[in-house]
């Protein structure tokens, strides 16, 4: 009787150890620092922190994105079934289950542009589908803007789709209801797939200066944006008067810059070089 | 028997007392040594002095000499200020830098302010992140021409050097700024040339080399008109960069479909569809090899350091070098040393007559990055010390006074000789890439084929360039697509910096600067994408285009 009181006690006392551990501000911090440890790429930590929050949603995304993404531990397999799992469920919070579909989605798709590294492991997943799905969760989101990118480019790459792609390109730009600083990066694709797939340098100009009054986060990007501009209205579209005008604000900005001298030249070339001065 | 036990015993116990004697001695010197590495006995015994160390590989005169008296100042800055602060300065040799870098990040105990080196990947994983910094202003640049321009902006690069694109992050920033220059022995060449006025142009350069060839056998003397730190042929690569960019920068001012400047593919398209001569990309072949001419006997095997003793010694007329040299260049050479530009190629000369003169070299050069590890115990100092050093009096303290080396941030001026190592900046023209010099092989097989040129000096040596350059083409096209792999590897690496930024974005406070710098970090991540986009379709393109390149002379024109 002794000895099996002894063993209930002992065995209540484990319990509540462990309940605790489930539900007190401990888990709550090791769930908030693995998310912090993953946001500053310190995967080490991150995974140390995501064992002991196995049954979470934030403890999943993390071991499942350090299993995708750190490069001593990887095991790819592995964590895009956990992410499948997170994202297939309704019941997980919308910023975990839109990060799951993304790195799902994307390294799905990474994966099958190198069978020959890769295998035909990523088959078992539609990355057209979990993009397209990531989309549809949150329209105008960052998470939107990054899935739309990814799947555009693949559009665009293909002859069959490209036409239709470029359609779908415009009307996103048009229909966008988020936030504008969202759209550089894709208006710097538009520019680049314009050029590259059909030597359209009104529509490749026209985006790329969109992108360029919003303002690219890149400060390198900025600076040979503003060069492109001038450029590409001298030398492609012969507009004399906003590629003066980019030239001019070109040599404001950065005199130090290599391409200074060639902007100087250019607007000599355009008979604009006294008023540059 | 007894007695020598006896002896034994009182000899064991002498030599136990010596043994004794001499660990406490290594004890107490050691405690000693640590008390001094960790600043001194006002630093380990006061516990309100903070301790810094900033450490680096660079042991040209001047550099420590300077980093002194910036400590100095900064320390009694500091102390006006009511902050305890000691500094300490470790110079490690380059050679061993490598090592001792990542043994001091891995062991966890890393100096505060480090000069860089190695992969985005470590600087990554052990340094602090400077973007939240870098759009502010320098405070110790307050009372001076560049006190309201951002940390960032304060540098002539605007830090486009700093950036990281891989981790779209800034983990360092840079403090000085070279070029390459070439030192004259100024008394070997005025009794050899009879003149003072150095030589501007590639043809009175060769002409003086001439005469110093023929002023050596007329002395007795063995002297190398050209000195060259031929082991690693950097200086071949530096020169031939020089009259490429010279002859045929206005391939850039044709541009890409995609912009101004050169692509490889776009060269060899041109070069397939009979606009452009191969003669062209081949030009400074010849001026190259026709300048080796005047290299010493088996230059190849002669480095830096041997080159530099040759210099010093008085029989090297030219030696071509960066002016992180300058300053124990024109210091310890026992003759006067004078400072010119490589000549350029002039239409006096027959490989001059389509030269454009020489290149703009602003905007390059710009090095020396120092970062903070995440592991300091004192950031928020160390940052303050590394904006300290990169403040506008301070960094030309430490720069131009003391190493002669220029500065990297905006409007400084030099003076004296200093004014010979300012980035050319008077013509309209700027580097093109060559063709030859795309990836790590190619460059590696290039530079052998110069060297070969020189050495063997065959009779068309533009032919034998280019059919060399052909008979190696499978191993560049091999290049080229591994080079495409990586870059696709790479991506992987991108979508896991983007996840960790969306995933920092997630968890930051609405409107705060956390979350702000998060996302403008996710901007400069996906932007970064559309570059790898474009090497992976340039490499293409340029495979494509290598593959239909024709034996010389078979190619269209």
């Amino acid at each position: 009787m002794k000895d099996s009181l002894w063993i209930l006690a002992v065995t209540l006392a484990g319990t509540s150890l462990a309940l605790g551990a489930g539900t007190g501000p401990n888990r709550k911090d090791a769930s908030h620092a693995a998310l912090e440890a993953y946001a500053e790429m310190d995967y080490a930590q991150a995974e140390k922190l995501a064992v002991k929050i196995p049954d979470t949603p934030n403890g999943k995304l993390v071991g499942g994105l350090c299993d995708l993404y750190d490069r001593s531990h990887q095991n790819i397999e592995r964590g895009q079934k956990t992410l499948s799992h997170l994202f297939n469920d309704e019941k997980t919070p919308l910023e975990i289950r839109l990060e799951a579909g993304l790195a799902l989605g994307r390294t799905v798709q990474l994966m099958k542009q190198r069978h020959d590294l890769y295998g035909k492991s990523a088959d078992l997943y539609n990355h057209d589908e979990i993009l397209g799905k990531v989309r549809k969760l949150a329209p105008g989101s960052r998470a939107d803007r990054d899935a739309f990118f990814y799947l555009i480019r693949e559009r665009l790459e293909d002859p069959k789709r490209s036409d239709a792609a470029f359609k779908e390109l415009e009307e996103y730009f048009r229909n966008f209801k988020g936030e504008k600083k969202l759209l550089p990066p894709l208006q710097l694709l538009a520019e680049y797939e314009y050029i590259r797939l059909r030597r359209d340098y009104k529509s490749a100009v026209r985006h790329l200066a969109e992108g360029y009054e919003t303002g690219f986060a890149n400060p390198s990007q900025t600076r040979s944006a503003l060069f492109r501009l001038a450029f590409l209205y001298d030398r492609k579209l012969h507009n004399k008067p906003m590629a003066v005008k980019y030239y001019k604000e070109y040599l404001e900005r950065y005199p130090y810059s290599g391409e200074a001298v060639v902007a100087k030249r250019f607007l000599n070339d355009l008979g604009k070089g006294k008023a540059a001065k | 028997m007894k007695k020598k036990g006896t002896d034994d015993i009182h000899q064991g116990g002498k030599f136990q007392k010596l043994g004794i004697i001499l660990a406490v001695v290594f004890y107490i010197v050691s405690v000693i040594m640590v008390i001094r590495n960790y600043g001194g006995v006002s630093t380990v015994f006061d516990p309100g002095e903070k301790m810094l160390t900033i450490a680096h590989w660079q042991l040209e005169d001047g550099f420590r000499e300077g980093i002194d008296e910036a400590i100095s100042e900064y320390e009694k800055t500091k102390a006006k200020q009511g902050v305890k602060v000691k500094v300490r300065q470790v110079a490690i040799p380059v050679r061993g830098y490598p090592q001792w870098f990542l043994t001091q990040l891995i062991g966890g105990d890393p100096a505060d302010v480090i000069e860089l080196m190695g992969s985005p990947d470590i600087l990554n994983q052990y340094f602090s992140p400077l973007s939240p910094y870098i759009s502010q202003k320098n405070p110790w640049n307050k009372g001076t021409p560049i006190q309201n321009m951002s940390w960032r902006e304060t540098f002539t690069d605007d830090m486009l050097g700093g950036l990281d694109p891989a981790y779209s992050e800034y983990f360092g920033v840079s403090t000085f700024m070279h070029t390459t220059r070439v030192y004259v022995n100024l008394d070997l060449y005025e009794k050899a040339t009879g003149t003072k006025q150095l030589p501007d142009t590639v043809t009175e350069w060769l002409d003086s080399c001439k005469k110093m060839r023929e002023y050596g056998v007329k002395t007795n003397r063995p002297v190398i008109p050209i000195g060259v730190r031929g082991f690693d042929k950097g200086t071949l690569g530096q020169l031939f960069n020089t009259y490429n960019s010279q002859l045929n920068t206005d391939l850039a001012d044709v541009g890409t479909p995609y912009s101004y400047g050169t692509s490889v593919g776009d060269m060899y398209h041109q070069v397939n569809t009979g606009k452009l001569d191969v003669k062209r990309l081949l030009e400074p072949v010849k001026v190259v090899t026709t300048l080796g001419q005047y290299f010493a006997e088996g230059f190849p095997a002669i480095d830096l350091e041997q080159t530099k003793y040759l210099f010093f010694s008085g029989n090297v007329g030219f030696f071509i070098d960066g002016t992180w040299n300058a300053f124990s260049m024109i210091n310890n050479a026992p003759f006067k040393v004078g400072v010119m530009q490589i000549p350029m190629l002039s239409n006096r000369n027959p490989f001059g007559l389509k030269s454009y003169g020489r290149i703009t070299e602003l905007g390059s050069g710009i090095g020396g990055m120092f970062g903070i590890p995440k592991k300091t115990k004192n950031f928020d100092l160390a940052l303050d010390f590394l904006q300290f050093l990169t403040s506008w009096k301070v960094n030309q303290m430490v720069m131009v006074k003391h190493c002669k080396w220029m500065s990297p941030l905006k409007g400084v001026k030099y003076e004296g000789v200093m004014k010979t190592f300012e980035p050319v900046s008077n013509t309209s023209h700027t580097a093109v890439f060559s063709p030859f010099f795309s990836g790590a092989l190619g460059t590696r097989l290039t530079l052998q084929r110069l060297e070969n040129s020189i050495i063997e000096r065959p009779k068309k040596t533009m032919e034998y360039f280019w059919n060399d350059y052909l008979s190696v083409r499978p191993k560049l096209i091999d290049e080229v697509e591994e080079s495409s792999r990586g870059i696709q590897r790479n991506l992987w690496s991108i979508d896991g910096s983007r996840s960790a930024l969306a995933v920092g974005s997630a968890i930051s406070r609405p409107n705060s600067r956390a979350g702000a710098l998060y996302r403008l970090r996710s901007n400069i991540n996906l932007e970064g994408i559309i570059g790898r986009f474009r090497a992976i379709d340039a490499n293409t393109e340029m495979i494509e285009e290598m593959k239909k390149l024709k034996e010389y002379g078979e190619n269209g024109n």
